[in-house]
């Protein structure tokens, strides 16, 4: 299946919704020919996926355009995932026309979703009117643990993260098919 | 009267009382300046207020003394209004700052540790620096916006500043014969990897996170030297950090390498291996610097510094520990060379 994520963050990026991204992309890409837009510079390599960057350093309006023009250049997939925020919820919404009608919008960035000022709301309605489906992670897929050097029982907690998180990202490509 | 005697009498007059005992000015601390940050001579003294808090004084006439303490507030205080930043920073309350007599001075409250970071167990070393480098690099400048604001208050690193100043370092020990060789190796490796460089630049970073610039109270690390706050290289913090480790913590410096490998992107660890490599080239120059006003046993020392962290340049270069052997045989060597001053500063330093 080609599947193109849309997404604000990546790494270098250390949000929480970054490093989410990154391993869903990576794992996403072990299987299947994954598109990833994001914005920034010099992202880190996940998996076998294509990353195609959007500077930071220029105009809002400017990195919203070539957002647009990526998208354009890359609507050709069988699924379309978008991680929420604005930055890419606006160009997804101008875009749709020309986008799969198969696209899951992924709640992971919990900080965004929350935000209440009356555009962001409506942009998050209106995606979700405009996909087929959305799914919110669960925080312990968001906040994961990670293997201590000092704690040997620490890998117990990776390890069953590494489970859940290969369960939801099965989750994730059922409702990409569907 | 000496300018100690000067000092101590201007801040008597505001209320201040000096502790007799000042671990700040003996030793080889009139060697010390900073090399890559806005960095002056003043004096850093500890004693109490009139209502008995214990506080750090700094005061200087000296002018890049003054430009170093007033650039150190102007980060502390706006460190926490970074609108980029995901987290906040625990900083020591300001209880005065002002000019008396030409003299910049600023009081803090002093931190109080129950004690000294490498006493406490390894885990928890591990867990609080963790923390900290966790707490730095969730502040990162990418827009336009976000540069601007930081480059006029904190400075900013690129890649190119870098490779310039690592030039000076080449510069600073042309003399040196052995050391100028690994460090022109050291200044090809940066210059043939200076997109990793740049894939971690603008972030928060300490450029001198060592525990004696941070305290720990009631389960809280309080950053200190605001100073050596920029945003660069976000393994720049991390580098200094296990440098320092490589030789009064191994096991932490190993334990760090292994959450690297096991937790952090190769890329990342690349990064970090670049940094430490830069930073490594910075102490040799440092000490290289401190030769012409050294003499006697601290001169045989400060060139002891500089074959030592030479070894462990080249064990970085082969991304090697240095021997254990190296470690112990410069140990011993500058606990013979250091002046009793000295060693009584370090006391409780750590």
């Amino acid at each position: 299946m080609r599947i193109l994520v849309l997404t604000p963050f990546f790494p270098p990026d250390v949000s929480v919704p970054a490093q989410y991204t990154k391993k869903l992309v990576s794992t996403l890409s072990l299987e299947h020919d994954v598109t990833a837009i994001h914005y920034g510079q010099l992202p880190e390599v996940a998996g076998h996926a294509r990353l195609v960057s959007i500077k930071k350093d220029i105009s809002t309006l400017r990195r919203l355009i070539i957002y647009c023009w990526q998208l354009w250049k890359n609507r050709q997939h069988d699924a379309v995932i978008i991680l929420n925020g604005p930055s890419v919820e606006l160009p997804f919404l101008l875009m749709r026309p020309w986008l799969n009608t198969n696209a899951l919008y992924v709640l992971n960035d919990t900080e965004a979703a929350t935000r209440n000022k009356p555009m962001l709301v409506w942009l998050k309605n209106r995606v979700t009117k405009n996909t087929r489906s959305n799914i919110t992670p669960k925080p312990e897929l968001l906040q994961q643990p990670f293997k201590h050097p000092l704690n040997p029982s620490s890998l117990e907690a990776v390890e069953h993260c590494q489970s859940e998180f290969a369960t939801h990202v099965k989750e994730i490509i059922l409702l990409c098919q569907n | 009267m000496s300018e100690l005697d000067n000092v101590t009498s201007i801040l008597n007059r505001l209320g201040y009382t000096l502790t007799p005992e000042q671990p700040h000015i003996s030793g080889e601390r009139f060697l010390m300046q900073a090399m890559t940050t806005v960095a002056g001579q003043k004096f850093i003294l500890i004693g109490s207020n009139q209502n008995q808090i214990p506080v750090v004084i700094k005061i200087t006439k000296d002018q890049n003394g003054k430009a170093e303490i007033n650039h150190e507030r102007t980060c502390r205080q706006h460190i926490n209004q970074l609108k980029f930043a995901y987290n906040v920073f625990t900083v020591p309350e300001e209880l005065f700052h002002g000019e008396v007599e030409g003299y910049t001075i600023n009081v803090q409250k002093f931190i109080p540790q129950t004690c000294q970071f490498l006493d406490r167990p390894l885990k928890e070393q591990f867990d609080y620096a963790l923390e900290a480098f966790e707490a730095q690099e969730h502040s990162r400048a990418t827009t336009g916006r976000h540069v601007s604001h930081i480059k006029k208050i904190f400075g900013l690193m690129s890649t190119n500043d870098y490779l310039n100043l690592f030039n000076t370092f080449i510069t600073a020990n042309e003399d040196t014969e052995k050391v100028i060789d690994t460090l022109n190796s050291t200044r090809d490796i940066l210059e043939e990897n200076q997109d990793k460089i740049t894939q971690y630049s603008g972030f928060l970073t300490h450029t001198d996170f060592v525990p004696h610039n941070f305290r720990i109270n009631d389960g809280k690390l309080y950053l200190l030297d605001f100073s050596a706050i920029r945003f660069g290289n976000k393994h720049e913090s991390w580098a200094r950090f296990l440098n320092f480790m490589t030789l009064y913590n191994p096991a932490l410096e190993k334990a760090f390498l292994q959450y690297y490998k096991d937790n952090r992107a190769p890329e990342e660890y690349e990064s970090l291996h670049l940094m430490r490599l830069f930073r490594l080239g910075e102490i040799i120059t440092y000490y290289k610097r401190t030769l012409e006003r050294s003499m006697g046993n601290l001169l045989a020392l400060n060139e002891a510094r500089i074959e030592f962290w030479h070894e462990v340049l080249l064990a970085e270069l082969d991304n090697k520990p240095v021997e254990d052997s190296v470690r112990k045989a410069y140990q011993t060597k500058r606990d013979h060379l250091r002046s009793e001053d000295e060693k009584k500063r370090q006391q409780g330093l750590h």
